[in-house]
């Protein structure tokens, strides 16, 4: 049986992250392949209940990233979006949700390496935890119980 | 009982208010909210012990809409409720007569929004030691566990959306649950959708909470959705120092901020 690769998905911002996963490229770093970017105009618009939704759907790890604090296109997007994962990251823990599978991170828009740095790690991690299949079992199989 | 009699009656007299949200005798020796129009009516209106129900709730209600003033028979929790409510722009000091109630059952005479933010803070909230010592118990069970142990609490929850309609911070027009393009919360009553749906409750109220008990009062099948809020009271005030329900003029823990906000989770 082959290694289990797990699914990945990053939130990012249009303006940070995303640019900084495009350095990536364009600076021919290499990373892993099984993350999903999803591009958001700001971090302050990614919703908690896109986080849950996501595991739901079957990934086994999150990435959330977006520009450094003071960096936001929209001032002060990512100072809202801090505490409100503070708040959801607590929500989680008490609820047995497993925060060691989300990864918040702040990547400018010139570190190409830092993105595959995280998501190098963010990957490794993953693997060492598995398959998140408390929550998928949740959104799959035990639906019609 | 008498005194808040009396004060309704007056006020009511004087028409200086249109109605006042007090509580009646109901059914089987329980008691219910009332609405009393005229004077003559106030001789219904009764308080005591069991009078629990948050009143605050009704003020969003349509029977309040086209009432220049209404009066409202208020315990700490409901003045709580008010201020907040008010710091979120959504009740207006003109519109409101608050006869304060302490939780000895106390009579306070009427409070305007400052006196009310006084008293508010003389009457502590704060949590039970034994809703404390139900936080501190979640708290310890290895993380499988307590994720087992919600997944198996909320499977009873049927989606009456009881906790939603008795919560006096839950006024949207139009609930996100109601939303189906995108369909965010499943409308079946399955394990998946009903954690999101408590998810979800739990961050709409994240620092807007007042911990009147409301939502688990209501719960037909006893689910303690109210740890989750008191959790995250306490997490907001060790957090960010911040506690809703005292100042008119509170900041939202949720749409404010500060540059020195903790990110030692942020890598």
């Amino acid at each position: 049986m082959s290694e289990f690769e797990p699914k990945i998905v990053a939130f990012v911002c249009n303006w940070c992250t995303y640019a900084g996963a495009d350095l990536t490229g364009t600076s021919r770093i290499k990373y892993s392949s099984n993350v999903r970017i999803i591009r958001f105009p700001c971090t302050g618009r990614i919703d908690y209940m896109l986080l849950t939704k996501a595991f739901a759907s079957g990934a086994d790890g999150i990435i959330v990233s977006g520009c450094h604090p003071n960096d936001c296109h929209y001032t002060s997007g990512n100072f809202h979006a801090r505490r409100r994962w503070m708040v959801f990251r607590r929500l989680c823990d008490f609820m047995g949700i497993d925060t060691r599978r989300i990864i918040f991170s702040w990547v400018s828009a010139a570190e190409g390496a830092k993105w595959a740095q995280i998501v190098n790690s963010a990957n490794e991690e993953f693997k060492k935890l598995g398959p998140y299949e408390n929550y998928h079992k949740l959104s799959t199989q035990e639906i019609f119980e | 009982m008498e005194e808040i009699k009396k004060i309704a009656k007056q006020l009511l007299s004087e028409n200086k208010i249109q109605m006042v949200i007090g509580f009646e005798k109901g059914t089987a020796n329980k008691v219910r909210p009332a609405f009393f129009k005229n004077a003559d009516d106030v001789e219904k209106l009764i308080y005591n012990d069991t009078c629990i129900h948050n009143l605050a709730l009704y003020l969003k209600k349509d029977i309040c809409h086209h009432i220049a003033n209404v009066g409202i028979i208020a315990n700490p929790n409901v003045v709580r409720s008010i201020i907040q409510l008010a710091s979120e722009n959504q009740v207006k000091e003109e519109k409101i007569t608050i006869i304060g109630i302490s939780y000895e059952g106390k009579c306070v005479g009427i409070l305007d929004f400052k006196a009310a933010e006084e008293f508010a803070k003389t009457q502590p909230k704060g949590l039970k030691p034994e809703d404390r010592a139900f936080i501190e118990k979640i708290q310890a069970m290895p993380l499988e566990e307590r994720f087992n142990y919600w997944v198996e609490t909320f499977s009873t929850c049927v989606k009456c959306y009881a906790c939603r309609a008795s919560c006096p911070m839950c006024y949207c027009g139009k609930c996100n649950v109601e939303t189906n393009n995108p369909q965010w919360i499943p409308v079946a009553s399955h394990k998946y959708g009903n954690m999101e749906w408590h998810i979800m409750r739990a961050m709409h109220l994240a620092g807007r909470c007042i911990n009147c008990g409301e939502c688990t009062r209501a719960c037909p099948v006893d689910i303690p959705l109210n740890m989750l809020s008191y959790m995250l009271t306490d997490f907001v005030m060790d957090e960010f120092h911040t506690e809703a329900g005292l100042s008119t003029t509170y900041a939202p823990a949720l749409s404010s901020y500060t540059n020195v906000d903790k990110e030692n989770f942020i890598k």
